[in-house]
């Protein structure tokens, strides 16, 4: 059976500016995410992992569109929802420059026959711009545009890190899980009560408890807030962006195995970004390891664990310490160095700064990413160079 | 590696509690262990379970609101809660030395690193300035950072992370302590540096010949440094062996689970236990046994458990008198 | 750090320059007339007949329009020139010359003891949390703190002077008046207390003291109990930093725990406050000189504005703003000297 794309980003940028000065000029750019693009499938888990500032939240937080993308597309459920949240002129240049330009040229050049090579999406929004023309076409993408977003901002839906700064301290548990459900009128406001406590029992929190405040639960039970506040969406996607990272051991194993019962009932598709790949490793079908603001390599999660093939993710997965005192006599790979600074990010591949088997082509020319067999992405020169192995 | 049987540091019965508005917080509730020369002592636990409690109690650098109510610290003999404050200075950052969690927070902002590691060098080996700019130069060389001679007058915030926290090795091994506690020394910092951080502390370890106690939540870390092993519950040691008994033969339901529900790297399809309900409130601890509103094996008894160690065997103890239920489980 | 002073010198002039336009701005709403009194001798300015006033008017550029008024005020301001003094039947500049060593005199005297005693009660009540001690200081504070500045100086004023007579009013006696102005008195650095000493009169430097000791109080009451509280707090939260269990983890004394490692942080946000109150001590010295009956800059501005002095009060306002701009530069500068991560970026 074919997978279903849910989410499809597409050579997504996302630039900070920063500033300096009496007057705030803009003095250079921290490089957060430059060019990264995945799919994610429906009822899948893909885990995004990586260390601390490579820019991992900044996808999910552009994904949701809480940061304005520098330049990429998102797709959701076949839709580009690139241009849902900006002014309406902006979102009209956009849509221009994304697809009235191109298909212009291209139905000079090619016609109808064009359809064939083109993307899921493209292909739909060219078959429109074929029947009803560049004013049909706007009017398709740029109509209910109220809707559309309101449509996204459902049903993709995000779980933070930190359990105590996420939840409202002066909100009761009750209005935190209802307030978006309310705002998009999911439950008639009668049957509230209901519904929360169902929700809350889904997460395994007491339905009586929805009228206590954050602080009265442990960090745990908060977290478990946080994703019933999401999950009360009846979204299809849920980011998860270091969603066990601040909890206990003990407690984190509980809310790993929550996330996964409720993908099971909901269906929901995760898009689990942690830094830590053993439970990145446990969570996910596929994987996704980022460094430095790119992805270097994509796969199924088996297939990663047992073929890394980039050299960061070797050295990522020999870094982690292993539970078994027998294991420990194996020699580690010990990268050099600090993470560069994504200000400033060396050139050619991002990692030659660090990587034990860099060649002089590495800093020369930047590696694109390739599928080496199927579903398995890697950028590098030298794919599988550096081996080891636990 | 050669681990002398001759211990240099013996905790016994120790009780450290904090006298709080809420009430009195047990955070170290009658722990015993030795440490002996030139091993490493992994005590892991859940956050809250007492572990800097423990440290900084040794150190004796806990603030006013707390009481070590009973026990002795005998370090080479001598009860280091009996001698004076003048003399436990002498020992502090000479004989016994300690690194902290957070290298960001845990160096001075407005002083070089050279003058803070200087600082202890000139106290302690009574050296002149320039002497003691030459050691700490050398000493940074040794910890691996680069362009120590430029290092050494940049302050705190000119580095990253794992330079802050190798700056701190630095300080630490400046008086060649024999005793170094590590408290949670890697949990800041990212897996590639925490590897490379875990390295240099072995080397040094290895080089110095001293004893480390390494203090974390991470049973991955612990078993890649440790000789032995306690693990922590709610103020109190409940189990106490070596790293091999520890990880493949636990005595205690709490390790046993806690072994159960990481996540791990080398095992593949596996099945995460769950220890049900949360981590215990420091003002309210459960009876007996505190772990037995969690435990899967609690039985009527354990609620009104004396808290005391069983020998399994001369380097293996357990606080669980039932230990033989978990005979038929094994770990994974 | 050099590079650091070099630019913030640069803005300086900017930045009054932008102040000196509003001050200026803001007194072109008397109207000309008014204005045209700070050209001319007031004995003089009465008799003049309306063509005659038009033709000065005229003459000082009093119908040009405002840019090109500020330019010229700008250009006398540089040259010295600030005008005629009504108040100080003088030019302002002159009066301006020998009122100000009287207030700065008053402000100097009244920074010391407060930083001084106010950063050092905050750092031993802070040093001794929850001791007697720390909550005898905060007592103190609290008492300081909840005492209207102008109101304790009216207490004083009753109890010292009136009832006690022990400290008199004004700036000196007027046996020193004379003293001062005989030939044998050498003016050095203007500020009176101070040359006494060097010329050997002490008994003019105790009487100059005397005056001085009240308003000293009345100025500084609040602002020690505000920096002690302000400098407590910071040195708590200081002591409770990971960085000073490491010094002592390094076997430090504690001694050179609390003044190495826990003092300098400490006094950095005290610098803030600590810079805002000089500021706000030369601005203090206006309710105080008048309620004291002190020749000095404050009250004479106050009179000037009374009696729309125009030039006189444009003369103060520059002179109480450069203490200003001036006063926040030194702030920052020394912000950047505590903190490493300032200078260093
Ligand atoms: N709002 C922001 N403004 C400026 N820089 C940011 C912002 N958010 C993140 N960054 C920078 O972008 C990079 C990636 O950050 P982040 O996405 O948070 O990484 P991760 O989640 O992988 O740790 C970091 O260098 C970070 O400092
Ligand atoms: N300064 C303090 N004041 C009050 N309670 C404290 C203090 N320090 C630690 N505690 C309490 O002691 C218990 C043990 O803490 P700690 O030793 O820091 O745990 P951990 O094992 O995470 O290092 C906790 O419940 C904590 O709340
Ligand atoms: S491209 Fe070169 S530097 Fe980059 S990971 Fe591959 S081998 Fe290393
Ligand atoms: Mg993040
Ligand atoms: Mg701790």
């Amino acid at each position: 059976m074919e997978k279903r794309v849910v989410i499809k980003i597409d050579n997504l940028v996302k630039h900070f500016p920063i500033r300096a000065g009496v007057f705030k000029r803009i003095v250079g750019w921290v490089k957060a995410v430059d060019g990264v693009s995945f799919e994610v499938y429906e009822g899948e888990t893909l885990g995004l992992v990586g260390e601390s500032g490579c820019g991992k939240t900044t996808v999910g937080m552009t994904l949701l569109r809480l940061y304005e993308p520098t330049s990429g597309r998102i797709i959701f459920n076949d839709e580009d929802t690139t241009y849902y949240f900006m002014n309406y002129l902006k979102a009209k240049s956009y849509i221009k420059r994304t697809y009235i330009d191109k298909f212009e040229q291209l139905k000079i050049d090619k016609g109808a026959k064009a359809l064939d090579e083109l993307g899921n999406v493209d292909r739909k929004y060219y078959k429109i711009f074929i029947e009803n023309g560049a004013s049909g076409l706007y009017k398709y993408l740029l109509s209910n545009l109220k809707e559309k977003r309101k449509h996204f901002r459902q049903n993709v839906q995000i779980v933070f890190q930190d359990p105590y700064s996420s939840l409202d301290p002066r909100m009761r548990v009750k209005s935190i899980v209802a307030e978006g459900v309310l705002a998009h009128r999911l439950v008639e406001r009668a049957k509230v009560n209901d519904f929360v406590g169902k929700t809350l029992q889904d997460v395994g929190i007491i339905p009586a408890h929805m009228f206590r405040f954050p602080h009265e639960f442990s960090g745990g039970q908060r977290q478990r807030i946080g994703i019933a506040r999401a999950l009360a969406m009846q979204p299809k996607v849920v980011i998860a962006d270091e969603a066990v990272a601040a909890l206990d051991v003990s407690i984190r194993s509980q809310i790993i195995n929550l996330m996964e019962n409720l993908q099971e009932k909901h269906k929901l598709t995760y898009i689990f970004i942690s830094h830590d790949l053993a439970v990145v490793k446990h969570i996910s079908d596929r994987v996704a390891v980022m460094y430095l603001g790119k992805m270097v390599e994509m796969a199924p999660k088996k297939e990663l664990f047992e073929n890394p093939l980039h050299p960061y993710t070797v050295s990522l997965m020999s870094a982690i310490p292993i539970p078994d005192p027998d294991k420990k006599k194996k020699k580690r790979i010990i990268l050099k160095g600090d993470v560069p600074s994504p200000i400033n990010p060396p050139g050619g591949c991002r990692f030659h700064t660090r990587c034990p088997v860099a060649k002089p082509i590495c800093k020369e020319k930047e590696p694109p990413l390739v599928e080496v067999k199927p579903g398995h992405f890697v950028a590098c020169h030298f794919p599988g160079s550096l081996k080891w192995k636990a | 590696m050669y681990v002398s049987r001759e211990p240099i540091l013996q905790v016994k019965n120790l009780k450290t509690y904090f006298y709080t508005e809420d009430g009195v917080i047990k955070a170290v509730d009658g722990v015993s262990f030795e440490l002996y020369k030139g091993e490493t002592l992994g005590i892991v636990g859940e956050s809250g379970s007492g572990k800097s409690v423990t440290s900084l109690t040794i150190m004796r650098l806990l603030d006013e609101k707390a009481k070590i109510e009973s026990g002795e610290i005998l370090f080479k003999g001598k009860d280091l809660l009996k001698i004076s404050e003048e003399e436990m200075r002498k020992i502090r950052g000479n004989d016994i030395a300690m690194i902290f969690q957070e290298p960001m927070v845990a160096l001075n902002p407005v002083y070089t690193i050279g003058d803070q590691i200087m600082e202890a060098i000139i106290l302690h080996q009574k050296v002149k300035e320039s002497e003691a700019r030459k050691i700490a130069i050398d000493l940074l060389r040794k910890v691996g950072i680069p362009e120590p001679e430029k290092r050494v007058d940049q302050y705190p915030h000119q580095l990253s992370g794992g330079m802050r926290q190798r700056a701190m090795i630095a300080m630490a091994l400046s008086c060649r302590p024999q005793i170094l506690i590590a408290d949670e020394p890697t949990t800041a910092l990212d897996v590639t540096i925490q590897a490379q951080i875990l390295e240099l502390m072995k080397e040094l370890q290895r080089e110095y010949g001293m004893a480390l106690i390494m203090i974390t939540h991470d049973m991955g870390v612990i078993a890649e440094t440790a000789d032995r092993v306690a693990v922590m519950y709610a103020g109190r040691v409940v189990e106490y062996g070596t790293v091999d008994e520890i990880f493949k033969n636990p005595k205690h339901p709490y390790t046993y689970a806690l072994l159960s529900s990481i996540p791990r790297l080398d095992v593949e399809d596996q099945e995460l236990k769950s220890i049900p309900g949360t981590v215990p409130d420091p003002l309210n601890f459960p009876s007996g046994c505190r772990f037995h509103p969690r435990c899967e094996f609690a039985r009527e008894e354990c609620k009104n458990l004396d808290p005391k160690l069983f020998e399994v065997s001369p380097s293996h103890y357990t606080a669980c008198p039932f230990y033989g239920v978990l005979e038929n489980v094994g770990v994974k | 750090m050099t590079a650091y002073i070099i630019r913030r010198l640069l803005i300086l002039p900017l930045i009054l320059l932008g102040v000196t336009f509003i001050i200026f701005g803001m007194m072109q709403l008397l109207g000309s007339d008014k204005l045209l009194a700070a050209y001319v001798n007031p004995n003089v300015f009465d008799k003049l007949t309306d063509e005659e006033l038009e033709a000065l008017k005229d003459k000082y550029g009093l119908n040009d329009p405002l840019i090109v008024r500020y330019g010229k005020w700008l250009n006398g301001v540089l040259h010295g020139d600030l005008g005629w003094s009504v108040v100080g039947k003088t030019y302002v500049s002159e009066a301006l010359m020998q009122r100000i060593p009287y207030t700065a005199e008053l402000a100097l005297y009244a920074i010391f003891p407060v930083i001084g005693v106010g950063i050092w009660l905050g750092i031993v009540a802070a040093v001794n949390h929850d001791k007697f001690i720390d909550h005898a200081i905060r007592i103190f504070a609290v008492i300081g703190w909840s005492f209207p500045d102008f109101v304790f100086g009216l207490f004083i004023l009753m109890i010292f002077y009136s009832f006690l007579g022990w400290l008199p009013p004004g700036n000196f006696s007027n046996w020193v008046e004379d003293a001062i102005k005989s030939s044998n008195f050498h003016y050095i650095t203007h500020i009176l207390s101070l040359d006494a000493l060097l010329n050997g009169r002490f008994d003019i430097f105790w009487d100059v003291i005397r005056h001085l000791i009240g308003p000293i109080i009345t100025i500084s009451w609040l602002w020690w109990a505000y920096l002690l509280r302000i400098t407590r707090s910071s040195m708590l939260e200081v002591l409770n930093k990971e960085y000073i269990r490491t010094a002592r983890a390094k076997g430090l004394d504690e001694k050179v725990v609390i003044n190495k490692h826990a003092k300098r942080n400490a006094l950095i946000p005290v610098t803030t406050v600590g810079g805002a109150m000089v500021i706000n001590l030369f601005a203090g010295t206006v309710i105080v000189e008048v309620i004291f009956n002190r020749v000095g800059l404050g009250s004479f501005v106050a009179q000037a504005a009374t009696q729309l002095d125009y030039a006189a009060i444009m003369g103060g306002a520059l002179f109480y703003s450069t203490i200003l701009v001036v006063g926040n530069l030194i702030i920052d500068i020394l912000y950047a000297a505590i903190d490493p991560r300032i200078r260093l970026g």
